[in-house]
């Protein structure tokens, strides 16, 4: 059971790792990507709990930073703090509606991107201050939001619990 | 055995892993060489894939394009036809100019990047939402790539390599605002620092030019190749493109505008050539 739901995470993770690297930028909206592991992480938390969600955020986030020139750890901490985040509103019994879906996941989509702004600028990414930031965010938080209904459905898919949070499999 | 209650447990939880990501941070920035191989192995593994679902996914991404960039399309087509135009009268202009300023060179006795062997490297596309000041070519170690080496292109000196990998390199590109370049006005003899100062602005030199230097818009500026530089010299780097007379300090400050288009580049030549002078084998 265990090595099923590894292979499904790792599966999700290569999917969308893939279709961020290659498929969104060229599907942009206003010139703006959709942050797909971002939003993605935020689902995680969302259904998986605080724990889950950390460790997903922390290691996708240390996977995407190996594609990239922003030092590598950066995205490790932002999205292990994000899924931390987002986990407890799980836990907190949120109820689930695809509109408190949407709004978690624009919101916390925000909310990462200006931590992962703000960090890499205080670590000397200065680089990051000449992309339009407040467009990134607006828009990507949009985009994520929109598409936070297929997010959460791969996440219940992924850590195999049915939308109450239930584990189907691993009980 | 002491069981952590579940509100500790997901604090130590978040704990353990900002502390491992800020130690990540510290081996990346001390280039941890195994988290450079980690880096190759994982990109070895994904890149392929992400560059063979492009047939999956290309009449997708097509479709959106033209859905969504159909009047830029547009407005694009009708610019590059205009430019086409332009160029094929420059062209012939940029011969002549070209072959003045290695004329101009060669009577200054400059030998341009003295033989050293160079590499031809392809730029690596990794679009994302942010802007970065360096590019990743597909060479590496194995290539011959050493940390430090110079990056141009067919128009000048573009760069400099600034981490290697086995079979990717990273560019830090000219207009990073810590990049620094030892520069030469040719005609002059100054020899100066040019510091970067942002996309798409000019290299600003505020040091080394003294105010009886008669230096003009248009002037040639290469690289001064002083002894310890990290370029070889005369390495074209720009024009002149202001100059400003700091009445205060009694010095000039003149902006570079760089001859090497640094924005969408397709290939990237790296000069084998090290500090001391010396070609890699």
């Amino acid at each position: 059971m265990r090595s099923a739901w590894t292979l499904r995470v790792g599966l999700i993770a290569l999917l969308v790792l893939v279709l961020h690297l290659d498929v969104s930028p060229d599907l942009r909206v206003a010139g703006v990507a959709a942050e797909l592991p971002l939003g993605l992480t935020i689902a995680a938390g969302l259904t998986g709990g605080v724990e889950r969600g950390a460790y997903f955020g922390f290691f996708f986030g240390f996977v995407v930073d190996l594609f990239f020139f922003t030092p590598i750890g950066l995205r490790a901490l932002v999205f292990g703090a994000i899924g931390w985040l987002a986990g407890h509103l799980f836990l907190d019994r949120v109820e689930e509606s695809p509109l408190v879906s949407a709004l978690a996941v624009g919101a916390g989509t925000a909310v990462g991107l200006v931590a992962f702004v703000g960090l890499g600028v205080a670590l000397g990414e200065t680089a990051l201050l000449e992309s339009p930031i407040a467009r990134i965010v607006l828009i990507g938080s949009l985009i994520n939001a929109v598409l936070a209904a297929l997010f959460m459905i791969v996440a219940h898919w992924m850590w195999a619990v049915d939308p109450l949070g239930r584990r189907r499999f691993l009980t | 055995m002491s069981v952590l209650d579940p509100r500790r447990r997901r604090r130590t939880t978040l704990i353990l892993l900002l502390l491992t990501s800020i130690t990540l941070l510290s081996l990346d920035y001390q280039g941890f060489t195994p988290l450079d191989r980690v880096q190759s192995a994982v990109r070895g593994l994904v890149d392929p894939l992400a560059d063979s679902s492009d047939s999956v996914t290309s009449p997708i991404t097509n479709a959106w394009r033209g859905l969504t960039e159909f009047d830029d399309l547009e407005d694009e087509n009708a610019r590059l036809k205009d430019e086409l135009a332009a160029m094929q009268g420059t062209a012939i202009q940029s011969n002549a100019a070209e072959d003045s300023l290695r004329k101009l060179l060669e009577e200054l006795e400059i030998d341009y990047v003295g033989g050293a062997d160079r590499l031809v490297g392809q730029v690596v596309d990794r679009p994302g939402n942010f802007e970065s000041y360096a590019v990743e070519i597909d060479k590496g170690s194995r290539d011959g790539v050493r940390v430090g080496q110079p990056a141009v292109s067919s128009a000048g000196l573009v760069g400099k390599v600034s981490e290697v990998q086995e079979n990717s390199s990273q560019v830090r590109l000219l207009h990073q605002p810590d990049f620094r370049v030892g520069i030469r006005v040719v005609g002059t003899g100054e020899v100066a620092l040019a510091q970067g100062q942002g996309l798409g602005q000019p290299l600003l030199v505020t040091e080394g030019i003294t105010e009886e230097t008669a230096i003009e818009v248009g002037d040639a500026v290469v690289t001064s190749g002083i002894e310890g530089s990290s370029y070889p010299p005369d390495v074209p780097v720009g024009v002149v493109s202001a100059v400003e007379f700091d009445q205060r300090l009694l010095k000039q400050e003149i902006s570079v505008r760089p001859v090497a288009e640094l924005e969408n580049l397709r290939f990237v030549t790296i000069i084998l050539w090290t500090v001391d002078g010396d070609s890699t084998p």
